[in-house]
């Protein structure tokens, strides 16, 4: 009876916004248009990225050889035992900008090696601390490979150090706001689909076809 | 407000029509990949915060841990074997690792699956596989969900070899390209919104100048 009544109101509500449109209707189609159109370049980069990642490769081939640099530190580094302190000090020091990942440092070789990671570009970073020298192998793959690296951060691995670069709290902040304006899109649209007349029953199909899909699928997958 | 109008039957202008069908399709498709949309959008939310509590669900899997005799195996090769292997012990999912020790006459086999991982130690000499099976929590299973597409863009030879795997991936592909159309059919929408396209532009230019900067500003080594 309780669902009845609820759905009796939701019925009755739909009907007279149809007839009348409120100040609600007006907004949130206008804010479904406007937030959609803003974060349409993202979703494409991150459906673009989703085709790359199924398939398991770029097109633009497997990674090309590394440009491989040698230098010396130009100013000695303090002793820091924080691993990330000490990269972080390395990374000014040779003037590359990105995310420090996993580090290895060797304690009795006295040396440390980290990647420097950005859309795009992956700089394999090893250094002698004994004698300030340091290996540079960069690799650059180009916006394919931008937009991988893109989807897949700040992601669950190497919490410890993530977001040590600043574009990279940036990125982790816009993904999760297009996650949040994805889903304020899903929500208005299910709004704006209840309030046009005639659509009802043809959208419930949808719905309710894609909703067989999805369980049938993931209780194939999860078995 | 206005409701879908019905295709002319006259077919008055083709503009028209498109309008019509291109509202349909945004709708349709929207309505048909919600629950996809839902998923992967939070899967994603959820595997960018590790540090939220409840995401972490790997210290709560649970692991049961199995002895089992094996038949020999007429078949040559390590992964022919492990194939052979899985199937015996009536194993489903995809082949994520393959390794032979030879030290203790071992072949390690990985197979996973969204929220259970078997991992086999066949000793082919004494026919006999310790099976241990971790299984996850409702969480670990959204978070695989999002990544399970059976390749590894670091490790060519790794392949799809669970005919599940593929269809995931399809669906996936599948979520994409939806996302996609409904990226273009938004679009027209809205240029066919005579007086909104100022604004929309607005946001549509803020939205691509902020991905662009990501997208390629970034790409340039300093």
């Amino acid at each position: 009876m309780q669902s009845k009544g609820g759905a009796h109101l939701v019925r009755r509500y739909c009907s007279r916004m149809r007839r009348r449109p409120g100040p609600i209707y007006r907004w949130t189609r206008d804010l479904h248009l406007y937030i959609g159109l803003f974060i349409s370049p993202f979703v494409v980069m991150f459906a673009i990225s989703v085709i790359l990642l199924t398939r398991g490769r770029l097109p633009s081939g497997p990674p090309p050889d590394p440009i491989v640099e040698t230098l010396t530190l130009p100013s000695p580094l303090p002793a820091l035992d924080d691993n990330l302190a000490l990269a972080g000090a390395i990374r000014q020091r040779i003037g590359i900008n990105g995310e420090i990942d996993f580090i290895t440092r060797n304690l009795r070789r006295n040396t440390i090696n980290f990647p420097i990671t950005r859309p795009g570009t992956r700089t394999l970073v090893r250094v002698d601390l004994a004698t300030g020298q340091v290996r540079l192998e960069r690799r650059d793959r180009g916006a394919w490979d931008a937009a991988v690296w893109l989807h897949k951060m700040p992601g669950p691995h190497n919490v410890a150090v993530r977001g040590n670069w600043i574009f990279t709290r940036i990125w982790g902040w816009l993904a999760d706001a297009t996650v949040a304006l994805l889903l304020f899109l899903t929500a208005s649209g299910i709004y704006l689909w209840l309030m046009l007349k005639g659509e009802l029953r043809r959208g419930a199909l949808m719905l309710a076809a894609g909703a067989i899909s999805f369980v049938v699928v993931v209780v194939m997958v999860v078995g | 407000m206005t409701p879908f109008p019905r295709p002319p039957d006259d077919s008055r202008t083709v503009a028209r029509t498109l309008k019509v069908w291109t509202r349909r399709l945004h709708f349709w498709l929207g309505l048909y990949l919600l629950l996809f949309v839902w998923l992967f959008a939070v899967s994603g939310l959820l595997l960018n915060h590790p540090e939220w509590e409840f995401t972490r669900y790997w210290p709560r899997r649970q692991e049961v841990i199995s002895r089992r005799t094996i038949a020999p195996t007429p078949v040559r090769g390590d992964i022919a074997i492990a194939r052979s292997l899985i199937v015996e012990l009536g194993i489903a999912g995809e082949i994520t690792q393959v390794e032979r020790r030879p030290a203790d006459n071992l072949l390690i086999v990985q197979v996973n699956r969204p929220g259970r991982i078997h991992r086999v130690e066949a000793d082919l000499v004494h026919h006999d596989a310790k099976i241990v099976e971790t299984t996850v929590n409702t969480i670990g299973i959204i978070d695989v969900l999002h990544k399970f597409t059976g390749v590894r863009m670091d490790d060519a030879s790794q392949q799809r070899d669970w005919a599940l795997t593929t269809i995931w991936a399809i669906a996936m592909d599948g979520v994409a390209i939806g996302l996609l159309a409904l990226v273009a059919s938004g679009l027209y929408l809205w240029y066919r919104l005579g007086k909104k396209r100022i604004a929309g532009l607005l946001a549509l230019v803020s939205g691509t100048v902020v991905c662009a900067c990501f997208v390629f500003g970034l790409t340039r080594p300093s």
